[in-house]
């Protein structure tokens, strides 16, 4: 194991395979900078390409491009809170009020960084997991995904602040929302008002920017100044940041194996484990004032989530052939075009190709890092240019990340409606992150409730590791709760008893 | 309209959605309808309860904050009183705004009608891009909607409007034309009138006109 550990390091490093590597890497950075064109379309486009290169020259390309993707994501995101990938719309919360008061240096550095460590750490939890992962992923069945999925809604709703109750509300509509289209048990039109562009539903997406990126206009705008308000000096923030990565080491790498873990999931991914590490982060500190206000462990949770899934979700791929979202299912169809079968044959007749994997997404992550800290200066000076200036530039690529999914003038009028929702929710303190991730869930949810309630009915509900996670889900709801009242009980002082961070 | 208010509004017109959703539901086969209406119920009862709390809030802010003076008749006893309560929602104003990232102290003399204002703009301009791009395209629509917002609007000076314009029709041009080959769509009228696109006729022309003249 260990000689193929080492093999699959020098792998990387023979001619054609590191330039694979370094191209891939320079499309991923493109590709996550711009919004709405994904890693899924760009490895749609790209998949033709391998066709004719050695399996892990291809891989090396593919997967390098993959891994960039969200870490330049966040870049834009935090810049002008318009999400590059829809994986990175959680780094909005935070970074870009950090942004805001003159600490884009900061914001950016504490997301790269955390986003390096991040994809080391889902790397290398993908090579030491896949051992012993198939008793994990054949444990869970329907009812625990149903599970599951509700507990990541639960966390989510439960950062939503003073108001729980709406967190809940704009969960529920998230799921209502995500039940639009063509139902996948009958078939049958739901919720569609007639029109045939709704069949598949409401796009991701147009959803996303809209909601986030359009009241962040509106905002730059009224405001009259640059994004940046404040100026604070050179951009001496970014080691701060790097810095912030390393003395938060606990949220780095607990976020981090939340990513690799919701990545190995099937169904779930960096869509949702961004928000349930912000979740976490928010909940693991006593003091939670600053987060949605410019808080860097608000970046740091989801920098690392985001960018560790990719390594979670190669395990179930790689080990069984099941692939976890659509990202993976391309994959494996690049699998198929270099004649390489996913499960048991991956792990011991092609096991250093399988350790390359976990080199390409390391390396191409370091080279990418790398690039980025030499332009860091230059995209933070963006944000001291007049917002007059860049209103154009933003509206623009918000529109067209809402058209790129699908290549329809529809998804750009969805994207309108949600900004002015978005708007009203900024102007009403209503929480926008549970809505996104109960129309991420919904599918997810429905599909396993449905399998569930068809096989065990509704004694689904009652098996042991559900009733464990659906506790959990309670015990995170109402933990502010249940610690106020442990503090009157013990008449101990309420921050003694919240969780200290690290 | 006060963000209490609104925020009123909004809770009711989720309860109405909500609604709607389950009584859309209610002519589906029961595996169409099992979940939507397992959700729909639960959610809609939290959704009440949100307006119950949203319409508490709005009717504590509608009683006014700052009493004016009790007793007397007639207008000008109540003057003063009304002239605070006015004073009292200005403040509640100016501090709503604020939530939207704006101050009235950013800025030379930004009242809160001016903000408003400015909301209202950008509003309209949100729309008006999503109106051009869809009948112009995006090169084309990103020209010009560009340069007329940062001349008219932004009242930047014309090289700028002008140069920025021009960058923004390049940045579609090379990217998706030339590198990607993604096609972006010709826009409506393009395709209403089955042009291969806009650009030779509203931008290529009339620059290599320009400088032929």
């Amino acid at each position: 194991m260990l000689d193929a550990f080492f093999s699959g390091f020098l792998q990387v490093f023979t001619f054609s395979t590191f330039s694979l590597l370094l191209v891939g890497t320079l499309i991923g950075f493109a590709v996550g900078i711009l919004p709405g064109i994904g890693g899924l379309a760009t490895l749609a486009l790209m998949l033709p390409f391998v066709f004719d290169m050695k399996a892990q020259d291809a891989f090396a390309f593919l997967l390098s491009m993959l891994a960039v993707t969200s870490t330049t994501g966040d870049i834009t995101s935090i810049l002008f809170g318009v999400p590059g990938e829809s994986i990175s719309a959680a780094l909005i919360l935070d970074g870009h009020p950090m942004t805001k008061q003159g600490e884009a240096g900061r914001a950016l550095g504490a997301a790269l960084m955390s986003s390096l460590v991040g994809a080391v750490i889902g790397a290398f939890v993908l090579a030491a997991s896949i051992p012993v992962v198939a008793p994990l992923v054949l444990t869970f069945k329907s009812p625990e995904f149903f599970a599951l999925a509700l507990l990541g809604i639960t966390f989510v709703a439960s950062l939503s602040g003073g108001s729980k109750l709406k967190g809940m509300v704009a969960a529920g509509v998230g799921l209502v929302l995500a039940m639009v289209g063509l139902d996948p048990q009958s078939g049958m039109p739901r919720y569609t008002l007639g029109l045939t562009k709704l069949w598949d539903g409401v796009g991701l997406v147009p959803v996303t920017v809209g909601l986030f990126a359009i009241p962040e206009i509106v905002d730059l705008w009224v405001q009259g100044t640059s994004i940046a308000a404040q100026r604070v000096g050179r951009l001496g923030g970014v080691w701060q940041g790097v810095k912030d990565t390393f003395i938060h080491w606990g949220i780095t790498v607990r976020c981090s194996m939340i990513g690799t873990f919701i990545g190995i999931i099937p169904g779930l991914g960096a869509g949702v484990s961004q928000w349930v590490a912000y979740a976490h982060a928010v909940q693991s500190v006593s003091d939670k004032s600053r987060f949605g206000a410019g808080d860097v462990r608000g970046v740091l949770g989801p920098g690392a989530a985001n960018n560790s899934g990719l390594g979670g979700s190669l395990v179930p791929t790689i080990a069984f052939g099941v692939p976890g979202n659509a990202v993976m299912a391309l994959l494996l169809g690049a699998f198929l075009i270099k004649g390489l079968v996913p499960g048991p044959a991956m792990l011991t007749k092609h096991l250093d190709l399988v350790f390359a994997f976990v080199w390409f997404i390391v390396i191409s992550n370091i080279i990418t890092v790398g690039l980025c800290f030499l332009f860091l200066e230059q995209l933070a000076r963006i944000t001291h240019v007049r917002g007059s200036l860049l209103v154009p530039g933003i509206l623009l690529l918000v529109f067209l990340g809402a058209y790129a999914e699908s290549n329809t003038v529809f998804d750009m009028g969805v994207a309108l409606i949600f900004g002015f929702i978005g708007l009203i929710m900024v102007y009403t303190d209503w929480p926008r992150p549970p809505l996104i991730l109960g129309l991420v869930l919904g599918a997810l949810i429905e599909r396993n409730f449905f399998i569930s309630y068809e096989i065990h009915r509704l004694s689904f509900l009652f098996r042991p590791l559900i009733l464990a996670i659906l506790v959990v889900g309670l015990g995170v709801f109402f933990l502010p709760k249940i610690q106020k009242v442990l503090a009157r009980l013990f008449g101990i002082q309420e921050d003694i008893v919240v969780s200290e961070e690290d | 309209m006060s963000p209490k208010k609104i925020e009123l509004a909004f809770s009711v017109a989720i309860v109405l959605f909500l609604t709607w959703s389950l009584w859309e539901a209610r002519g589906w086969p029961l595996h169409s309808k099992l979940f939507p209406w397992s959700l729909g119920f639960s959610v809609l009862a939290l959704a009440l309860i949100q307006v119950a709390v949203a319409l508490s809030g709005a009717r504590t802010e509608s009683k006014p904050r700052v009493e004016g003076k009790k007793g007397g008749s007639g207008a000008n006893a109540s003057a003063p009183g009304e002239r605070n309560r006015i004073k009292a929602q200005m403040e509640i104003e100016r501090a709503d705004l604020a939530d939207l990232g704006a101050s009235p102290s950013d800025g030379p003399g930004l009242t809160p009608e001016a903000i408003r204002r400015r909301v209202v703009a950008i509003c309209g301009w949100v729309l008006i891009f999503f109106l051009g791009i869809w009948l112009l395209g995006f090169k084309v629509g990103s020209f010009f909607l560009t340069f007329a917002f940062l001349k008219f609007t932004a009242k930047e000076k014309w090289r700028v409007s002008v140069a920025i314009a021009v960058g923004t029709y390049l940045f579609f041009l090379i990217v998706f034309d030339v590198a990607l080959k993604v096609p972006l769509g010709n826009g409506f009228i393009a395709d209403h009138f089955d042009l291969d696109s806009l650009d030779s006729y509203l931008i290529i022309r009339p620059i290599l006109g320009f400088f032929a003249a």
